[in-house]
């Protein structure tokens, strides 16, 4: 029953107040004397409870629109309102405290705004609390085993006083996550140890230790053979199913962007389209249809 | 608690990290050795430099000498701060030992039952002191034997003397004297050359080499120039000689004195320097003049309470207004006749003795420079490895950010770090040096056994064991230095990791 939209661009059903919302945004990237244009007007809505999958063309601006969402980059101009307040001045803030100070001999005073940088540690702590990443590439760390990388949000959450007080508590609770990922026998493992799939549950455990309002996933499945991603996936669907789960889907692939609630196709930095209820078959053809 | 948790995760798992604790180990264990070894051998060069000397000198800074010591001696010690003042005069002389040795050396004359009351001297003697000493350290001696010794070296070191060993009839049967043809050997008094002039030395393993009992029949012929009248020129026309035998060595520990200095009886030396008092005939009026005697140096040892800094000073300028005092006195009374000498110099010990401790102090200095210089290669070997540990940890800094950890979070993980490479470091480069400097006579004993290494010669340094103790403030500004200087070194790649933009850093490869 899967059905594509030209637009209005939104995958919002009517009711409910919305958890995410982006308004007229944009970017830009400079290379060299050229300047591409990313994003160019994206708006979007996303309600609690709601799985939605963004696809699109290699350089279509998905990643982009991904960490614009999730505080992990900075807009140019637009709105991002999550859960009642505007992220996108503060990644804009932090953005800038970022970049390498043009003084010489200015690093430690450099240090010190970092720091001092209130918007910097408002944008991180809502990425700790707030949200959740699951990556193509894993990225967990590989010093650290299973348990630990489940942790890692909890532990930079809390100081070590608080992490200490509360650590059996936070570890039965990485426990109860990885035994329901199927991980509980690979508690003390290292990330080296394990398969693609495995790293892919563990990184979803990871994402979802802190009880995160939105789950962002970069192509999660993008690495993993077809039987492992079905795994993945599933695990999405379930987290969205049994815990009321708001995920934020990155994919190119149809059948993925299947699992989700509602598909939001992207072309050349612009919100295209939406898919509700989609299939696999429903979003090839919605490709196709955009000429992909 | 992340910090914590993967500071110490690539404390252990990072072994490229391992190098810059190495270096930093290695330049706190340098640093602190040197520095304890170099800084025990000036604190040994000072106590034995004062050994030498009393706490406060008058010192005539000309081999004319002074008058009126006497005098200046009498009011000396009636001062408070002060407990006794000796003369002593100090000259350059030829001696011949048995026609076996000539050699130019500087002599000293001193009342010797006095000057153990200003400085440490009866203690190098060897007849006098160290013979029992040595004697009770060696092996299989009963602990009674031991204090006995001990005992009677404590009594004998308080009776110092010129006193010859040999009975009166060796020495004539050794220069085969006939009475009545010559002065009698047997008179002759008694010498105390340094150790080194005697060529009595240590070996490799620090026993004491060369003293033989023949020592004490050699005769010693020494040579004098006096001062002329006027005060004006050596007298070289009136050389005197005078025949001592040796009563005894003297090893102060300081190589200068040893191989350097003799010793001899006050009177002898002042009547063969002609600084006794006498009377003259002025060259160009022809009216009589009376010159009172002379010495070079009042040697005075203050109380206790005021040895050291403040008082030691306010003591100097007591004794310096005294002999100002008196030569005034004199001048005033015409019993001064010449008057171009100037007052003699009142200095501290430490100030006579400047020339040898400002060098060696210079010579810690530059040491503790040039291997300081050698620690801030250490802070770019830290530099080095925390820039390529944090490129290498690119991604993963991508990743902690992604997580939530902020900007200064990311920082403090490898600030972190490098504080607890310097704190690791830094504790590990103190066991070492502890261990090396409380153990180094016996590494250095070690390595004379089995490789022939001698690094610290005791035929020069004279010194039975190399210094080694460690000064407290000293050791923690090393430490202190050392971990500062790991965080300096971690400081720009800390920076570097804090402001990376987690989305780059993420996509790194």
């Amino acid at each position: 029953m899967s059905q594509a939209v030209q637009s209005p661009i939104t995958t919002a059903p009517a009711a409910g107040k919305p958890i995410l919302r982006a308004r007229g945004v944009r970017k830009t990237f400079r290379m060299g004397d050229s300047v591409i244009e990313v994003l160019k007007q994206i708006d979007l809505t996303l309600q609690p409870g709601e799985f939605v999958a963004i696809e699109g063309r290699s350089g279509s601006g998905k990643s982009t629109l991904l960490h614009i969402l999730a505080g992990l980059d900075s807009a140019d101009a637009g709105i991002v309102d999550f859960d009642g307040s505007d992220i996108a001045p503060l990644a804009a803030e932090a953005s800038r405290a970022l970049a390498r100070s043009r003084l010489p001999g200015a690093e430690l005073l450099r240090l010190l705004m970092l720091w001092a940088n209130a918007a910097d540690r408002r944008l991180a702590d809502i990425r700790n609390t707030q949200f959740g990443f699951v990556f193509q590439f894993y990225h967990l760390l590989p010093e650290l085993n299973v348990l630990e990388n489940t942790m890692l949000a909890p532990m930079i959450q809390h100081s070590w006083l608080g992490f200490r007080s509360r650590s059996a508590e936070l570890r039965e609770r990485a426990t109860s996550i990885l035994n329901d990922m199927g991980l509980g026998h690979r508690l003390k493992h290292r990330p080296n140890q394990l398969s693609g799939g495995e790293r892919q549950r563990v990184a979803i455990a990871r994402a979802l230790m802190n009880k995160p309002k939105i789950v962002f996933a970069d192509e999660p499945t993008g690495n993993l053979d077809t039987s492992s991603g079905a795994e993945v996936l599933e695990l999405f669907r379930a987290a969205v199913r049994n815990l009321d789960q708001t995920v934020v889907m990155v994919t190119h692939d149809p059948t993925a962007a299947s699992y989700a609630d509602a598909v939001v196709f992207l072309s050349d930095g612009r919100v295209v389209a939406t898919l509700a209820d989609p299939t696999p078959d429903g979003v090839l053809d919605a490709l196709r249809g955009q000429g992909a | 608690m992340y910090k914590l948790h993967l500071i110490l995760k690539y404390l252990r798992k990072r072994r490229i990290a391992w190098v810059s604790l190495l270096a930093v180990t290695l330049c706190t264990t340098m640093v602190i050795v040197v520095i304890s070894v170099m800084g025990g051998w000036l604190r040994m060069f000072e106590q034995s430099f004062h050994g030498l000397t009393g706490d406060i000198i008058v010192d005539a800074n000309s081999l004319t000498g002074f008058g009126h010591y006497q005098d200046m001696i009498e009011r000396i010690e009636k001062l408070d701060s002060v407990e006794a003042a000796v003369p002593t005069i100090r000259t350059f002389a030829l001696i011949n030992i048995a026609n076996r040795k000539s050699v130019g050396v500087q002599v000293m004359g001193f009342p010797i039952e006095r000057i153990g009351k200003v400085n440490r001297f009866p203690q190098s003697l060897w007849r006098g002191y160290n013979e029992l000493v040595e004697a009770a350290k060696k092996p299989g001696v009963t602990p009674a034997e031991r204090d006995r010794l001990l005992a009677e070296a404590e009594e004998r070191v308080k009776h110092p003397s010129f006193d010859k060993p040999l009975q009166p009839e060796a020495y004539r049967k050794l220069t085969k004297w006939q009475a009545g043809r010559s002065k009698d050997p047997a008179e002759w008094p008694g010498m105390i050359p340094g150790a080194g002039i005697l060529n009595i030395t240590r070996d490799r393993e620090g026993n004491i080499v060369g003293r033989d009992e023949f020592l004490y029949e050699l005769p010693v012929k020494m040579t004098v120039l006096p001062i002329s009248p006027d005060f004006m020129s050596v007298d070289m026309q009136g050389k005197r000689e005078r025949n001592y035998w040796i009563a005894d060595d003297s090893r102060t520990q300081i190589w200068q004195y040893d191989s350097t200095y003799v010793y001899v009886p006050f009177d002898e030396l002042q009547a063969d320097l002609d600084m006794g008092p006498k009377t003259v005939r002025d060259r160009k009026t022809n009216e009589e003049i009376k010159i009172p005697a002379r010495t070079t140096d009042i040697h005075v040892s203050v109380k206790p309470a005021w040895r050291e800094g403040a008082k030691l000073r306010e003591a100097k300028g007591q004794i310096q207004k005294v002999v100002s005092e008196v030569l005034a006195e004199k001048r005033a009374a015409g019993l001064e006749p010449y008057n171009n000498l100037g007052d003699p110099e009142v200095q501290t010990w430490r100030e006579s003795q400047r020339l040898w401790l400002d060098a060696v102090e210079n010579e810690k200095l530059l040491t503790v420079v040039l291997f300081s210089i050698i620690s801030v290669v250490a802070i770019f070997l830290i530099f080095c490895i925390f820039y390529m540990v944090v490129a290498e940890k690119t991604r993963d800094i991508g990743i902690i950010k992604s997580v939530g950890a902020s900007a200064g979070g990311v920082a403090g993980i490898f600030l972190g770090y490098g504080l607890a490479i310097g704190v690791v470091g830094a504790g590990l480069g103190l066991l070492t040096s502890y261990l090396i400097v409380n153990y180094i006579n016996e590494i250095h004993q070690w390595l004379g056994r089995r490789m022939g290494i001698q690094v610290w010669n005791p035929e020069i340094y004279l010194f039975d064991k190399i210094p080694n103790t460690m000064n407290p403030r000293e050791v923690t500004t090393i430490v202190a230095i050392a971990v500062i200087s790991s965080v300096l070194g971690a400081l720009l790649p800390a920076i570097k990791a804090g402001g990376m933009n987690p989305v780059e850093a993420m996509r790194w490869e």
